[in-house]
């Protein structure tokens, strides 16, 4: 077993760095645990707008429009500088500016009607011209009245009711309603992760196993190719398995209801093919590169790569479909899918079919990049 | 003296070819993937464009919202883009996300049927509900004058264009430039690596070279000031080719103030040196596990200042702001978004200010570290 | 007498509980080629790293040309060069460069430099390798560009650290012969080793080493001349009884008989007539014997006769 423990020594050595991430990530998954709630679901549903208004008028009208604004809308407080309101709007935190002019009732009622208010937003958004149509539908209501004869007080108090009647929507299908599982949340980061712990900790062991003179000083030792790839083998699985059962251990104490659900199993299932995907990524990023800090690097070029593209960073709904062509071919993406597969589980009873398929495509994705790995040692052995 | 030696740092960091390859692929790579991934979300999904919708009216139904929608869809400027076909297609569009909507016109009433929650839907139940709220109002002012429907309907009709939009900033306010901004400050973070080069490199108890090179007869200053300048040059110049990459290839909006922003990116690169080099001068440990330990902290650095998560520095901001003020990649991150955003070089200065003088910080302590060292052991 | 290009008193160096240096003195005076001599582990590395400012130390001192010597003491360090055990040179650049970048740490004006690295390069007989880089060096050439660039700045003291560690027979003789070369120049040599041969073979003066203290020192034949040991014979024999082997134990000036895989060793006091007193007892008893050979001590004997250990472990 000399093999294997010289594996778990280096990896001793590679501990600093793998502890750092381990702490960094935990330390961000209870953070995020905490207050990731709201900025899961600001991407999709936009429609509350988030408005600062300045309301300077001295009649009736623009006090009554920012009453209605409110009614389906966040108002959000006049932030204090010009450059605080510039970031709000830059983070979205702020869609919609709207500036109301003192003597907006007077120029109202006097029939004036365009230009008579100031706005600031992203410039040609959705959620801009949304909020637009939102005031301008409002405001031609209230003309409409007072040019039909009503006064002021009468044609906001008819628009007000009218804009009561409600459009007759319907959602047809509504699996794609986004609720936030903290659970999920922490599934969803451990691909990253995993590729960076990996390649940081088993890499160096491959890298030191192919150097040039160990590696013939193993060749030429009484043990078999065999018996030290079995121990080689042995020692990658060990470390993976520690560092996956680890993470579990971490699932279960911060989520422990969802760990141990039937969607828990199968997430933990998920992480594991993607750990093995990882130490494949890791053997092959240990043949090919020769000094420790490449190896550096391609952990995190590989790692933020994979999440980036395989939807972990920012998600799948976002794509274009010819990024999603793209993104097929990241097992992050497949994991993404068995991920989504068994939030579904409890309706469908069973693991839906697409996340059976990703389970699959990824230990797939696993023995390929394996065999890119062989395939380079074999070719330097000859070379 | 300290050009040649300069001189020789330069030459060796280019021959370090393996880590010159990833410094570079790092920012062309990952640049890409980003622009891949989300380069476009803004036109896809943020810049309004025509809501394409499907319109199905069964016969002998009211014509009135079928006219409307004619009317908008007209003009430069149009709302929506109007589909008229059978249920059954429409439905199937719909699956396919080729539209956003059905309007389906019973006859009776006119439901919107959507796939999902989001601003197009909305706007198209706006557009409904005012369709609605407007027959409400007609019929209110039918009730109390019918004389001037006919007037009141026109107004309705009409578009009056009652807001003026400001124009507050010459950004586009892309909000996924931000990603961009933290992968140009990962990329002269990476200057770390090169760092914790030079100081292994100068320590005698580090490496052979080490001890060559103090037990000569030369000033350890100008032998580090020459390695550490070198290195600095390095990592600008690869910054700088991850930003032209980035700007002229991949067409990342970065705002046009060009010396300004490499300012930042020269500023960037010279604490990614100043922290490899600082982490290399303390402590024992080999060349590997303070690179390691140097990358880790990086990432940190980058995932709080929103590499990972887009708006993460903006979290931080609201949560603990001051990690803002002295998270080098969150200041790199915020020197480039002030500069894009703002008129005024405030922010900016204040920002590289922080940066150059955390770097400096660091270089005093990695020289006092080194300073007239004798080691214990070797 | 002149000034001592070294002087090393009372030195104590500890690594926690291990004493690696225990009071050494050390005198080097110049011209000298000073051999270092031990086993591993004996201090010859530590002394040399304090000699160079590179050590904190517990006890004592040490003055090079006269000075105590600091880390910052460039006027001092000008004028030495080392060679260190590890190879130090940077793997990417080539030959010349590697030169060049050390000597230019001592010479400043370009012209002088380049003539310097030239004769370096010449020196170790690496003018055919100048554009490679060290990877492509086999090891002897790659402790000869390691020489090359300890001494291509023409130091007035030159401290070599095992030098000839791994290193094939030509590269060796290379080597000894350039450092006689260097010395015959005018520099002070201080040569580490744990090969007797190879400081016999070139020191004027040499300091027997071990645990940390100087057990002796001398010229090569003021050490042997410490010893009770003369020579040693050593006789092939095929059939000898332990009566025998005790008789010729008795005789003059033996003092100590091995017999061991059909080899007699017989070690003798300094007197006449070892050998043939010895040859005239085989004959009278009849004992056939092959190869017969007589060696003078080695630094070997001196080492093992005083510490009881070889030199080699």
């Amino acid at each position: 077993m000399q093999v294997f423990k010289t594996f778990l020594k280096i990896v001793k050595k590679k501990m600093t760095s793998v502890i750092i991430y381990f702490v960094v990530f935990v330390g961000i998954a209870i953070a995020m645990a905490k207050n990731g709630g709201e900025n899961e679901q600001k991407n999709f549903q936009a429609e509350e707008l988030n408005l600062v208004i300045e309301n300077q008028d001295e009649g009736k009208l623009g006090g009554a429009l920012v009453d209605y604004l409110g009614k389906d809308n966040n108002l959000i407080d006049v932030p204090k500088t010009e450059d605080e309101l510039l970031d709000k709007i830059f983070y979205r935190d702020i869609d919609y500016v709207l500036y109301i002019p003192a003597d907006f009732t007077t120029r109202f009622t006097d029939g004036e009607r365009e230009g008579l208010l100031t706005d600031k937003k992203v410039p040609s958004s959705s959620s801009g011209e949304f909020a637009d149509n939102q005031i301008q539908s409002y405001l031609k209501t209230v003309g409409i009245y007072l040019d039909s004869g009503f006064d002021l007080s009468d044609a906001i108090r008819q628009t007000d009711e009218d804009v009561t009647v409600t459009a007759k929507t319907k959602l047809i299908d509504d699996t794609n309603q986004n609720t936030f599982e903290p659970g999920k949340f922490y599934f969803r980061y451990l691909p990253y992760i995993y590729i960076c712990m990996l390649i940081c900790a088993i890499g160096p062991v491959f890298m030191a196993f192919h150097e040039t003179d160990l590696d013939a000083r193993n060749k030429c030792s009484t043990m078999s190719f065999l018996s030290r790839n079995v121990q080689l083998i042995l020692g990658s699985v060990v470390v993976s398995i520690a560092i996956w059962a680890l993470m579990e251990v971490v699932g279960i104490i911060l989520y422990p209801g969802y760990m141990f659900s039937k969607t828990g199993f199968w997430c933990s299932v998920n992480s594991m093919m993607q750990i093995l995907f990882a130490l494949a990524c890791a053997y092959t990023a240990g043949q090919i590169v020769k000094k420790q800090q490449a190896l550096s690097m391609i952990s995190n070029f590989f790692g933020l790569g994979l999440a980036f593209l395989g939807g972990i960073f920012v998600p799948l709904e976002i794509f274009s479909d010819s990024v999603l062509r793209v993104a097929k071919f990241m097992p992050t993406y497949w994991y993404m899918m068995t991920l989504e597969g068994a939030q579904r589980m409890d309706t469908a009873g069973g693991l839906p079919a697409d996340a059976v398929q990703g389970l699959v495509i990824q230990s797939l994705f696993a023995v390929a990049v394996l065999l890119v790995g062989m395939v380079y040692n074999r070719m330097k052995a000859k070379a | 003296m300290f050009f040649r030696l300069f001189k020789y740092n330069l030459l060796r960091s280019i021959r370090m070819k393996e880590i010159l390859f990833w410094s570079l692929i790092f920012p062309i790579g990952l640049g890409t993937f980003f622009q891949v991934t989300f380069g476009h979300y803004m036109e896809k999904e943020e810049i309004f464009t025509e809501i394409p919708v499907a319109y199905v009216e069964e016969e002998d139904a009211d014509a009135s919202f079928g006219e409307l929608l004619d009317t908008m869809e007209e003009g430069d400027d149009a709302l929506i883009a109007v589909t008229d076909t059978s249920m059954d297609d429409a439905k199937q569009l719909l699956e396919e996300k080729e539209v956003s909507g059905i309007y389906y016109n019973s006859g009776e009433e006119v439901t919107l049927y959507v796939k999902e929650e989001g601003i197009k839907p909305s706007i198209l139940q706006a557009v409904l509900q005012e369709y609605e709220q407007t027959k409400q109002t007609i019929t209110t002012i039918a009730g109390v004058n019918p004389m001037i429907v006919e007037q009141a309907v026109q107004a309705a009709g009409q578009s009056v264009d009652m807001i003026v939009d400001e124009k507050y900033t010459r950004a586009d306010m892309d909000q996924f430039v931000n990603y961009f901004y933290a992968l140009l400050a990962m990329t002269s973070l990476y200057g770390c690596f090169l760092g914790v080069n030079c100081a292994v490199d100068i320590k005698a108890d580090q490496s052979a070279i080490g001890a060559r090179r103090i037990i000569a007869s030369s000033s350890r200053f100008v032998g580090i000031l020459a390695d550490v300048s070198a290195s600095l040059l390095i990592q600008f110049v690869c910054s700088i080719v991850g930003f032209v990459y980035l700007k002229y290839i991949l067409g990342v909006r970065f705002g046009s103030r060009i010396p300004q922003l490499l300012l930042v990116l020269l500023i960037a690169s010279f604490i990614g040196v100043a922290s490899g080099f600082f982490i290399g001068s303390i402590g024992k440990r080999s060349r590997d596990s303070k690179t390691g330990i140097v990358v880790a902290f990086t990432m940190l650095e980058c995932f709080l200042s929103g590499l990972m998560v887009g708006n993460m520095y903006h979290i931080v901001q609201e949560h603990c702001p001051i990690i803002n003020k002295i998270n080098p990649a969150a200041l790199i991150v915020d020197a480039l978004y002030s500069l894009d955003i703002y008129d005024d070089y405030t922010r900016y200065t204040e920002n590289l200010v922080i940066l150059f003088g955390i770097a400096v910080l660091l270089c005093i302590g990695s020289f006092l570290a080194v300073r007239r060292e004798r080691y214990a052991s070797l | 007498m002149a000034q001592p290009v070294v002087e090393i008193e009372n030195l104590v160096k500890r690594y926690k509980e291990l004493v690696a240096l225990d009071h050494l003195n050390l005198r080097i005076e110049e011209g000298e080629i000073f051999g270092l001599l031990g086993p591993n582990g004996s201090g010859k590395t530590t002394t040399i790293s304090c000699i160079l400012a590179l050590l904190s130390f517990d006890k004592g001192s040490v003055k090079v040309f006269g000075k105590e010597i600091e880390p910052d003491s460039y006027d001092l360090k000008r004028n030495i060069g080392v060679v260190l055990q590890n190879v130090a040179v940077f793997e990417e650049l080539t030959v010349y460069e590697n030169i060049d970048y050390f000597c230019g740490l001592y010479i400043k004006d370009k012209a002088t430099r380049k003539q310097y690295v030239e004769e370096a390069i010449r020196f170790v007989g690496l003018e055919d390798y100048r554009k490679f880089l060290p990877k492509k060096l086999s090891g002897g050439l790659l402790r000869r560009l390691n020489i090359a660039c300890g001494i291509a700045h023409k130091p007035k003291l030159i401290i070599m650290d095992e030098p000839t560690v791994a290193v094939d027979p030509q590269s060796r003789n290379k080597i000894l012969e350039g450092i006689k070369q260097l010395n015959a120049q005018g520099a002070t040599i201080i040569y580490t080793s744990h090969y007797m041969e190879e400081v016999e073979q070139i020191c004027t003066q040499i300091a027997i080493v071990d645990k940390g203290r100087k057990i002796a020192e001398g010229t090569k034949e003021e050490l042997k001349l410490m010893i009770k040991m003369g020579e040693k014979i050593h006789l092939d024999v095929l059939d000898i009884t332990p009566e025998q082997i005790e008789e010729i134990r008795r005789l003059e000036h033996v003092y100590q008989v091995t017999y061991e895989d059909n080899q007699l060793q017989i070690s003798c006091n300094r007197g006449k007539h070892n050998l043939v007193r010895i040859l005239a007892y085989m004959q009278e008893h009849d004992i056939g014997f092959g190869r017969v050979y007589s060696e003078l001590p080695t630094l070997n004997d001196v080492f093992l006769e005083i510490t009881g250990k070889e030199l080699r472990d």
